[in-house]
């Protein structure tokens, strides 16, 4: 099993989102975040003094997928975000186990 | 450039002798005696519609994005700052001063103009007369919002109180060629509304929708306001600010029967405003809509304010009733339409303006000041064939007017903010900072 973390900009959400529930995938979840981008930088003004920003806002998610989803997951992800700007990071990292708390089922059968 | 640019304000400035006010005709010889509680009734009203400034910025600021909202209480700040300027300087002069039917021509910067009202003072009248101008330029700030550049909107307040409400304003106030015709609108439903709201429309429309606003369907999706509390307080300081904006109208205080019906017939068509609209809301779409049942407050009070002088208090019910119906729909309407009006600005003050306007003709009472009986009162359609005649060129003039403006300002130097501005937000863009900063703002869809 595998969980997916995908980094993208606030305004993507709603075309990623589609994208992945068109492709069977309705397990997300998202968190806002602060990241750097690189070459990115703003200034801010105020009151006479400046300051260097440089953490704007992303959203995280994470869907947890078997291995034979994987495939599938990335390419509705990369559907979504090329629809909607065309810009995000997505990471592949192992899951070692989960489970559906208040049935107990295990593993591959949960996602 | 700025430098320069700095340098020139500087001398004009600098080039306005501060004589030039001290020959004010209305504290010459020749003056009439001032009545003291009339001044000081146009001067109380005018601080209750200069509040409703406070009004409109939270209304504004509450149902837009916190991304925005710094941005729209600058516009907001501004617009008035800026009105009460152009104002000063010509506004008063084409909608009060001597002139022909179209437009005044003499009293800019307040020179050589008497007061028009018996006994108060011209600078009391002249602030209650700044602060319409101020409602009705900030009107314009909530259709236009999250999408329109800080500079252009600048360049609009300027022309709207300089020019274009003071037109209207003469033609219906000033003694222009509407109120010859007996067109009759007591505190502004077309005047100060129906211009702020037409405008709205305008600077909507050329605008376009705000990004996401429409799906590829032209399906509506919703951009939630950020502070419900803000807008709701905002609404009970225009409520309140009302009661300057209608009774402060009399400019009196000599017929208290007048006054009292008016503030009654403002309150409740506020709250039959608020009541239906919510009404509709909840079976129109199932739920009792916390921000359509404010604009319906906000309705009611648009659509009482030209016959609130001259309708019974349940004649009053039945107009803030049917502008909480009308609210509704027009929100709908505009939707249908693929307006994106982010505040509900033209359906509250547009379509409830005129709304307010052809009321007179329905109910109005020539007893209490109307031009004749209104239709469901015992009188004909003439009052109502009048008042449709003044709103279609009224507001026929201000979409005209504000065409022309918004084109200029767009080929000077641009309308509309850029794409990644809209979607960093305006706060951050145009002003260079955040309005929320220490807050993480969430995204939710």
């Amino acid at each position: 099993m595998k969980m997916i973390v995908a980094i993208v900009q606030p305004q993507q959400l709603p075309d990623i989102k589609e994208a992945l529930q068109s492709a069977g995938f309705n397990n997300l979840t998202c968190t806002n975040i602060l990241g750097t981008v690189a070459n990115q930088h703003e200034e801010h003004k105020y009151r006479g003094a400046s300051q260097d920003i440089t953490l704007f806002q992303k959203v995280r998610l994470e869907i947890g997928v078997n291995d034979d989803k994987v495939g599938e997951a990335i390419d509705a992800l990369s559907s979504g975000a090329k629809e909607s700007g065309g810009s995000g990071i997505a990471f592949v990292t192992e899951l070692f186990d989960c489970v559906e708390l208040g049935t107990g089922a295990r593993g591959v059968n949960v996602l | 450039m700025y430098r320069r640019a700095f340098i020139v304000v500087l001398a004009i400035l600098l080039s306005i002798s501060p004589d030039a006010f001290a020959q004010d005709a209305t504290t010459g010889v020749e003056a009439p005696a001032f009545n003291a509680l009339d001044t000081f009734w146009v001067i109380f009203a005018a601080i209750l519609v200069f509040f409703m400034q406070a009004g409109f910025g939270l209304v504004e600021a509450g149902l837009v994005r916190a991304k925005n909202a710094g941005n729209i209480l600058m516009k907001n700040l501004m617009d008035f700052s800026l009105a009460s300027l152009a104002f000063l300087a010509v506004g008063y002069a084409v909608m009060w001063g001597q002139g022909n039917s179209f437009i005044g021509t003499e009293g800019w910067f307040l020179i050589g103009v008497e007061t028009p009202v018996e006994g108060v003072p011209l600078y009391a009248f002249w602030l209650f007369q700044a602060a319409f101008a101020g409602a009705a330029a900030t009107i314009v700030a909530g259709g236009v919002a999250e999408r329109m550049k800080f500079s252009a909107y600048l360049y609009y307040s300027i022309v709207i109180s300089a020019l274009i409400y003071p037109i209207v304003g003469h033609w219906v106030w000033g003694g222009g060629w509407l109120a010859e015709l007996g067109f009759y609108d007591f505190a502004g439903s077309t005047v100060v509304h129906g211009v702020g709201g037409v405008a709205a429309l305008v600077g909507s429309m050329m605008l376009g929708p705000r990004i996401g606003k429409f799906d590829k369907n032209g399906r509506p999706k919703v951009i939630s306001g950020h502070s419900m509390p803000l807008a709701a307080l905002g609404v009970f300081i225009l409520w309140l600010g009302w009661f300057g904006f209608n009774a402060g109208s009399t400019l009196s205080l000599s017929d208290p029967y007048i006054v009292s019906l008016i503030v009654i017939n403002t309150t409740v068509a506020a709250a039959a405003g608020a009541v239906v609209a919510m009404i509709v809301a909840w079976i129109k779409f199932g739920k009792p809509d916390v921000s359509i049942a404010f604009n319906g407050v906000l309705a009611g009070l648009v659509g009482i304010t030209a016959p609130c002088a001259a309708v019974t208090p349940l004649s009053a019910v039945a107009i803030g009733a049917i502008a909480g119906v009308l609210v509704v729909f027009g929100l709908l309407l505009l939707d249908r339409l693929r307006i994106d009006d982010p505040v509900g600005a033209i359906s509250v003050h547009g379509f409830c303006g005129i709304w307010g306007t052809l009321a007179v003709g329905l109910w109005g009472l020539e007893s209490l000041g109307a031009p004749g009986d209104g239709l469901f009162v015992g009188g004909g359609l003439s009052v109502l064939g009048i008042q449709a005649v003044g709103t279609i060129a009224c507001l026929g003039f201000v979409a005209a007017t504000m065409w022309i403006t918004f084109k200029a300002i767009d080929v000077a130097s641009g309308l509309r903010v850029s794409r990644d501005a809209e979607l960093r937000g305006l706060d951050v863009r145009e002003h260079g900072m955040e309005s929320y900063a220490g807050f993480q703002i969430f995204v939710t869809d």
